[in-house]
């Protein structure tokens, strides 16, 4: 039966078995996103409610979870922008925090070892701490792995600034878990 | 010799070949085996980030009931919980003001709330020590965690058995007016109980602890038990009991990810 003429079951039928097997990834993003884990399943459904909506617009054949990542962001930067505009408070600017995290040089040469002492709620904590692009760029890199091409794809910018902006990510990221471990006393993070 | 740019760096990550300047350059090195360290921790912490039964659920009877709901009003019905808490939220805020302007010496406030939690973690405490005959039992702790996960619909971490602490059984009680778990275990002071629940541990007024630095532990104390709890997979697991805190954080210790 030509897509066009799909019942509305059928549809249905279609989107689960092409998007439910990535709900966990669409969470995952929402959490590194939000963090408040009321608010990462609010974002996530809401993923789920649009894409269904825009379902007919999906090209079978190609990365299903990048489509669904990227409809989050778009829902992600609505209600950011939503947000800005009642004056709430926002992460911190990007290129504030580049330049913060410029003076990093140095590396730990036991870097293993010490990112152990960290837990896994602390490392996600400093991931929401760095800007909204950082932050989701950064996730989709190494968390899902997606391809540089198609994190540009999902971010909508050239693959050029999706790789300067991971390896500015990465910098802050350690730059905030050393801060962490500065303010609990672990020992090997001074540099 | 001129040491690797960032970019570089990040193609090495996604699996392009590493140029042979890293085996000489020690600078180099160092900084390629961070970066792997970083993109390895962040990936291992998100591991065990999965969606909760309850949020599967709702999107597949979304998607399920779309295609009845989306006949006949052209647009699917969505139900945000953060939206909906927002807003009975702002009812029960109103329903405070309301409260506090009759003069009936009645008040409340997130302080209280809390406490009203922990009194009736207690409570639930009390309750498994008295239905110990209705425990579920069994040796294997699949079993248990099974056992629970049919009960709850959430299949918990796994406690150990044979260890410093031994495991009575498991059950279930009403906490904030919904179905929960326990395993109730048995320590060198006394009986102890894990309570298993989505609530997060500001919402239950238990207070931080970071000096541990693998994992933070919440504490509180109310009605002569001490509590610690611990976050697994956006869940709390609370141990409540009326034995030294140390006693609560071993039995914890026990559960396994």
């Amino acid at each position: 039966m030509p897509k066009g003429t799909d019942s509305q079951a059928q549809k249905s039928k279609r989107f689960e078995e092409a998007a439910l097997p990535n709900l966990d990834s669409v969470y995952r993003a929402a959490v590194a996103l939000c963090g408040r884990p009321s608010e990462a399943e609010d974002l996530t459904q809401a993923t789920f409610t649009r894409a269904l909506e825009r379902f007919d617009s999906f090209e079978v054949g190609t990365n299903c979870k990048a489509w669904l990542l990227q409809i989050l962001r778009n829902i992600w930067i609505d209600q950011l922008r939503r947000s800005k505009a009642a004056g709430a408070t926002v992460p911190l600017d990007e290129a504030l925090v580049a330049e913060q995290g410029a003076a990093e040089e140095t590396a730990w040469s036991d870097a293993e070892d010490l990112l152990e002492n960290f837990s896994d709620d602390q490392v996600i904590a400093a991931l929401r701490q760095l800007p909204e692009d950082q932050r989701l760029t950064l996730f989709l890199i190494d968390v899902e792995q997606l391809s540089q091409q198609e994190v540009a794809d999902i971010t909508g910018v050239a693959v050029g600034t999706v790789k300067s902006r991971t390896s500015r990510a990465r910098t802050e990221l350690k730059r905030r878990l050393r801060s962490y471990a500065q303010e609990m006393g672990f020992k090997g993070y001074d540099r | 010799m001129s040491h690797l740019t960032d970019g570089q760096f990040e193609d090495i990550l996604l699996g392009a070949p590493v140029p042979s300047h890293v085996g000489e350059c020690p600078e180099c090195r160092a900084r390629l085996a961070e970066k792997r360290a970083l993109s390895q921790r962040l990936h291992q912490a998100f591991a065990s980030v999965r969606a909760s039964t309850d949020l599967a659920d709702r999107v597949r009877a979304h998607v399920g009931g779309a295609s009845t709901v989306g006949e006949t009003t052209g647009r699917p019905r969505t139900i945000l919980l953060a939206a909906h808490r927002r807003l009975l939220s702002g009812l029960a805020a109103a329903a405070a003001i309301l409260l506090v302007a009759i003069p009936v010496g009645l008040y409340m406030n997130t302080g209280s709330e809390a406490h009203a939690a922990q009194m009736e973690l207690v409570s639930l405490h009390e309750e498994n020590l008295n239905s110990m005959d209705a425990l579920f039992v069994h040796d294997d702790p699949r079993e248990l965690a099974g056992h629970l996960e049919g009960e709850t619909g959430h299949c918990p971490a796994m406690i150990c058995t044979g260890s410093e602490v031994a495991v009575c059984g498991c059950c279930t009680g009403r906490f904030q007016g919904r179905k929960v778990g326990s395993y109730v275990v048995e320590t060198a002071n006394g009986h102890v109980s894990i309570v298993v629940m989505p609530d997060t541990p500001e919402s239950l007024g238990m207070k931080p602890d970071r000096t541990e630095p693998s994992r933070t532990i919440w504490r509180a104390a109310c009605e002569g038990c001490n509590m610690a709890l611990i976050r697994i997979d956006n869940r709390s697991y609370c141990a409540v009991g009326q034995v030294p805190q140390e006693e609560l954080e071993r039995a914890l210790g026990n559960l396994l990810e």
